[in-house]
């Protein structure tokens, strides 16, 4: 990233936000039958959608930032802009997107309304992309409601009546959320008028004037964010919602939902308010005790939890709170919270695609059954391992980069409590992560597997490749994560726009 | 070049053991003959950096390192030879946990930098985990567990001091530490890491993990835990809360006063066990707490360059001696008078008798204690006191080889290494500390003092021998027992309980109860909006104030 970024007129943002909604469109449209052709429809909007992120990180890497705007009434404008920060998200998601595409055709093999899971998984993509290159807090909001509207077909996906009753959980929770933030919004355009995300915040003009009003809009938005963001007490539905078939709690835990919450958070202390006026408000704290909260009550009722997926939620629920945790405390702790938003989605969503892959394959979902997995699943039980040292914060994975930064962020910035809340989220994870580990390669195999589907080679490879990929992110971002253009390079690049 | 093979020589090892067949014995193989690389940067001293590895990996020979290289080269290569004629079993997990202890350990001694410490550190902790357990019983997953839990309370420490040093300085290049005046107000951090490293030299009371998890790895584990990695925690302290960096010796003395408090508590816990290697690893403490008088009493000696070269000798005559005791335990040394006699040398050198490598360790040990005394900083009654942790010492090797003749029945026959590590034992400490001028004149005086400490222990041994009582006897872990049972209580009322490492936190059920309960409400949508109105209410009212 070079010094002076420059905003062009661009139409590339806008196509890469309708290149996965025409797919959608189109998977809707072939039908059910047609597997073959929705497979590469599928694949190849995935790639396409990769290629066009390339492109566009080459641009923003040259000094370009490329925008697309246009009225949506006069004076509010649909603006859609790929700065550093919108990238970041974007090539998460995009990368991620292409594998769990891979996981979900294979995870999906003969199982029905694969052309209704695949129109909606594509429109739930579009959404995400557009909240990653949303460059005002309208147009972020508009596909934030897309998102949530979309990801509830297929939390149900299986329409059984859990899945019924965790749908309407989900819905209950979100909708309540988009209503406080979406009077957050009316109240601040009244307040400041339509602003798009600038680095250093909008408000920053506005002043201290409007000290309550301003604080009331923050708060109102924040609940609208943390309730997809899963901040305690509004994190109830995310559990429940692991009902989903796997794909889904993978991506819903990794790439759209619970991080469109947290990069929101993102938007708005950096982009809306500003760090400077985010502390000099007396936010900074109160978000980051609510982050802190969060991590430590998600951890302990992830240790509580014997069914696998349960646990992987909850810790969700934790870790996702660590970015909420960075940007909350600034400075260099908001590099630890921006990277974890990379960290923590190749980190969870490996994890989602081996209990995935136990669950489909041997029937296991609980925790006592992953005795002895590693002999008939070493690659998935490596991911996994892989995945579980990262999320605990050994190095040299990724999530070890997060903590540095976040715990060396914030002694820097006079806050050392930080460190304590890091230093017992660090063991919770090592007591709920690190047995499900020992387990795996230690303990013996049971004589008989709990069930599971006899499978084709293809499609035992579908599953285990894509968490073994996103294992390798999770190490490679911790091992090479001094050099040019890791998501850590990437992170610093943006915390330096900032700080300008 | 020679840093490059020497990282990544354990790692090619340990890559190589998942494929079985030839290229797993391939493996073994060099996985047991690759801490002999080590000496390859010590002989050409060059320096490697990696910018873009982790936060920054820089790996060095420090100018005091050579002994622990030495030490760990020369250990770690005889008690490999001895593991793969002698461990048997699920031998791909044992030797994947001995390569990468062994990659953990070469970065911990040739780190330059916060994280490449940190790294190798955490990879010896983790990595050891799999030798403690090896032998896949109740015992085995016992010791195994209470290892990770104090492990992990260790790391807790280590990770706050670590991130706070971060924060003040990054990944600050280590040599920095110990300039004097640098690492000023980060007093917080310093303590922290002086106790979490604690916990891997098993300084008393955080010792509880060690006299468990050392015996019940097999043979050359055993050795190689208690010679070599227990000194992954003395660096820590050398490398990260180094005395040095400190403008005044004070807070020298708690340290030195713990260290001789651990050198007696050791001894006399390890009186009261029967098994030969419990013994030994009750030894380990016993000297872990004078390599802590040691380090202490470094801050005494600021100007002296030798200082550091005194405990490093210390470290490479323990370290070698004890990885000797302990093979000697897979080679029945009670079978024979030859095979006493080989136990009984190291023995004596642990015991500091005269003309051999301990009494040269501990000559230099006294003269630093000296130095602390002159300044007025430490009383005169602890130069008595660390002579006297040898008669302590002697008690607890009589016991050793009292034991060892008891076993006179077992079978196992005597393996090369163990001659070679008992010879190493008595003469590579003498042979280095005359090439780093720090070898002593044996003149009348200390040999003196090096003589009645002995003959102290044996009168107390004829002493209590005319007595005629049995020892008191404690089990292994001593205080550790103490807390499994405030533990049980905790978990009594959760599932039935599952064998195996899956037990760690001992508070789950309590605390998991009260959490389920919070959380058996937050289910309900009303409850969760009274609550964001609450915490609104709340976050308005700060506000409002501040």
């Amino acid at each position: 990233v070079t010094a002076e970024p420059i905003t062009t007129m661009h139409p590339l943002p806008l196509v890469v936000v309708l290149v996965s909604l025409l797919a959608g469109v189109a998977i809707a449209l072939i039908g059910e039958e047609r597997q073959r052709a929705r497979r590469v429809l599928n694949l190849a909007a995935a790639v396409a959608k990769l290629l066009l992120v390339l492109w566009i990180a080459l641009l923003v890497i040259g000094g370009t930032v490329p925008e697309f705007r246009f009225p949506l009434v006069p004076g509010f404008d649909l603006v859609l802009r790929a700065d550093s920060l919108s990238l970041l998200f974007a090539s998460l998601s995009s990368v991620l997107w292409l594998v769990t595409t891979v996981y979900a055709i294979a995870y999906l093999e003969r199982s029905p309304n694969r052309a209704r899971f695949f129109g909606f998984f594509s429109i739930c993509v579009t959404a995400t992309m557009g909240i990653a290159m949303a460059g005002n807090l309208l147009t972020f909001f508009v596909f934030y409601e897309l998102l949530t509207l979309a990801t509830w077909p297929l939390v149900v996906h299986t329409g059984t009546r859990a899945a019924l009753r965790a749908g309407r959980i989900y819905l209950q929770y979100t909708l309540g959320g988009s209503t406080l933030f979406l009077i957050g919004l009316i109240w601040l355009y009244a307040l400041a008028g339509p602003q798009d995300f600038i680095a250093g915040g909008s408000l920053a003009d506005v002043g201290l004037a409007a000290r309550t009003s301003q604080q009331a809009i923050f708060v109102l938005i924040a609940i609208g964010m943390g309730v997809k963001a899963a901040l305690v007490p509004l994190h109830a539905w995310l559990p429940s919602a692991m009902v989903a078939p796997a794909p889904v709690s993978a991506l819903l835990h990794a790439v759209a939902v619970v991080k469109a919450g947290a990069f929101g958070l993102v938007r708005l202390v950096e982009d809306v308010y500003g760090s400077a006026l985010v502390s000099a408000l007396g936010l900074g704290t109160a978000l980051a005790l609510a982050a802190s909260v969060t991590i430590v009550y998600g951890s302990l009722l992830a240790l509580r939890q014997r069914d696998l997926k349960k646990r992987l939620a909850y810790s969700t629920v934790s870790q996702v709170s660590y970015i909420a945790l960075g940007v909350a405390v600034g400075g260099l702790a908001t590099i630890g919270g921006m990277v974890h938003l990379v960290h923590q989605g190749v980190m969870k969503i490996t994890m989602f695609f081996c209990a995935g892959t136990f669950a489909t394959l041997l029937g296991v979902t609980r925790i006592d059954q992953l005795d002895g997995l590693a002999r008939r699943l070493p690659w998935s039980a490596a991911a996994f391992s892989v995945a579980a040292l990262g999320m605990i914060g050994l190095p040299p994975m990724a999530g070890f980069v997060s903590k540095w930064y976040l715990g060396a962020g914030a002694v820097a910035a006079g806050q050392t409590w930080v460190v304590a809340v890091l230093v017992i989220s660090t063991l919770l994870n090592a007591a709920y992560f690190l047995p499900l580990v020992l387990r795996m390669w230690l303990r013996p195999a049971p004589a008989r597997w709990p069930g599971g589907k006899r499978t084709s080679r293809w499609v035992v490879a579908g599953l285990v490749l894509p968490a073994v990929v996103t294992a390798g992110f999770t190490l490679a971002f911790g091992v090479l994560a001094g050099s040019s253009y890791s998501p850590l390079d990437w992170a610093i690049a943006i915390a330096r726009e900032y700080v300008r | 070049v020679s840093l490059v093979v020497v990282v990544l020589l354990p790692l090619l090892a340990a890559g190589l053991l998942p494929f079985g067949g030839k290229p797993a014995v391939l493996g073994r193989r060099l996985a047991a003959i690759a801490p002999l690389a080590l000496l390859l940067p010590l002989a050409s001293g060059e320096r490697a950096a990696w910018h873009w590895a982790l936060l920054g990996i820089d790996l060095a020979v420090d100018p005091w390192g050579a002994p622990f290289l030495l030490l760990t080269a020369v250990a770690w290569t005889l008690a490999g030879w001895f593991a793969l004629d002698r461990v048997t079993g699920d031998t791909r997990r044992f030797w994947a946990g001995w390569s990468l202890t062994l990659w953990g350990m070469t970065l911990v001694l040739l780190a330059q930098t916060l994280v490449t410490f940190y790294l190798g550190y955490v990879a010896v902790s983790l990595a050891a985990y799999l030798m403690i357990v090896h032998a896949r019983t109740e015992a085995a997953w016992r010791a195994g567990r209470i290892y990770l839990v104090l492990a992990f309370a260790g790391e807790a420490a280590i990770v706050s001091g670590v991130l706070i040093l971060a924060g003040y300085y990054g990944n600050v290049e280590l040599a920095l530490l110990a300039t004097p005046g640098f690492a000023s107000g980060v007093e917080a951090a310093r303590w922290l890491l002086l106790a979490g490293f604690a916990v891997k030299l098993g300084i008393v009371p955080l010792h509880v993990w060690l006299p468990l998890a050392h015996p019940i790895a097999p043979v050359p584990a055993s050795a190689i835990l208690s010679g070599v990695i227990v000194k992954a925690g003395l660096l820590g302290w050398l490398k990260l809360a180094p005395p040095q960096g400190l403008e005044t010796p004070a807070g020298a003395l708690p340290l030195v006063a713990l260290g001789l408090f651990t050198a007696f508590a050791g001894v006399l816990l390890g009186l009261t066990q029967v098994k030969l290697k419990t013994v030994l690893a009750y030894s380990t403490i016993s000297q872990m707490g004078l390599v802590l008088v040691g380090f202490g009493a470094l801050g005494f000696q600021a100007g002296d360059p030798r200082a550091l070269a005194a405990l490093g000798l210390l470290v490479l005559h323990h370290g070698l001696t004890k990885a000797s005791l302990f093979l000697a335990c897979g080679c029945a040394p009670g079978a024979s008078r030859a095979r006493l006699l080989l136990l009984a040398l190291p023995a004596l050198s642990l015991v500091a008798a005269p003309f051999t490598t301990g009494f040269l360790a501990k000559a230099w040990l006294k003269r630093a204690v000296a130095a602390g005394i002159e300044l007025g900083q430490l009383p005169a009654l602890s130069y008595a006191v660390v002579s006297l942790t040898s008669a302590a010492t002697a008690l607890l090797m009589w016991h050793l080889v009292a034991l060892a003749r008891r076993e006179r029945h077992d079978a196992a026959p005597v393996h090369a290494a163990w001659v070679l590590a008992a010879l190493a034992a008595t003469t590579v400490p003498w042979v280095w500390a005359a090439s780093a001028d720090v070898s002593i004149v044996a003149s009348v005086s200390n040999v003196w003092a090096a003589t009645w400490p002995p003959l102290v222990a044996m009168a107390a041994v004829g002493l209590a021998r005319a007595w005629r009582r049995p020892g008191p006897r404690l089990p292994e872990g001593d205080i550790v027992v103490l807390f499994e049972r405030v533990a049980a209580r905790f978990r009594m009322k959760a599932a039935p309980p599952t064998p195996g490492p899956a037990r760690t936190a001992t508070l789950r059920p309590v605390l998991g109860r009260s959490v389920a309960g919070i959380e058996g409400l937050m289910r309900e949508l009303p409850i969760v909006g009274l609550l964001m109105l609450l915490v609104g209410v709340v976050v308005w009212f700060v506000l409002w104030l501040g």
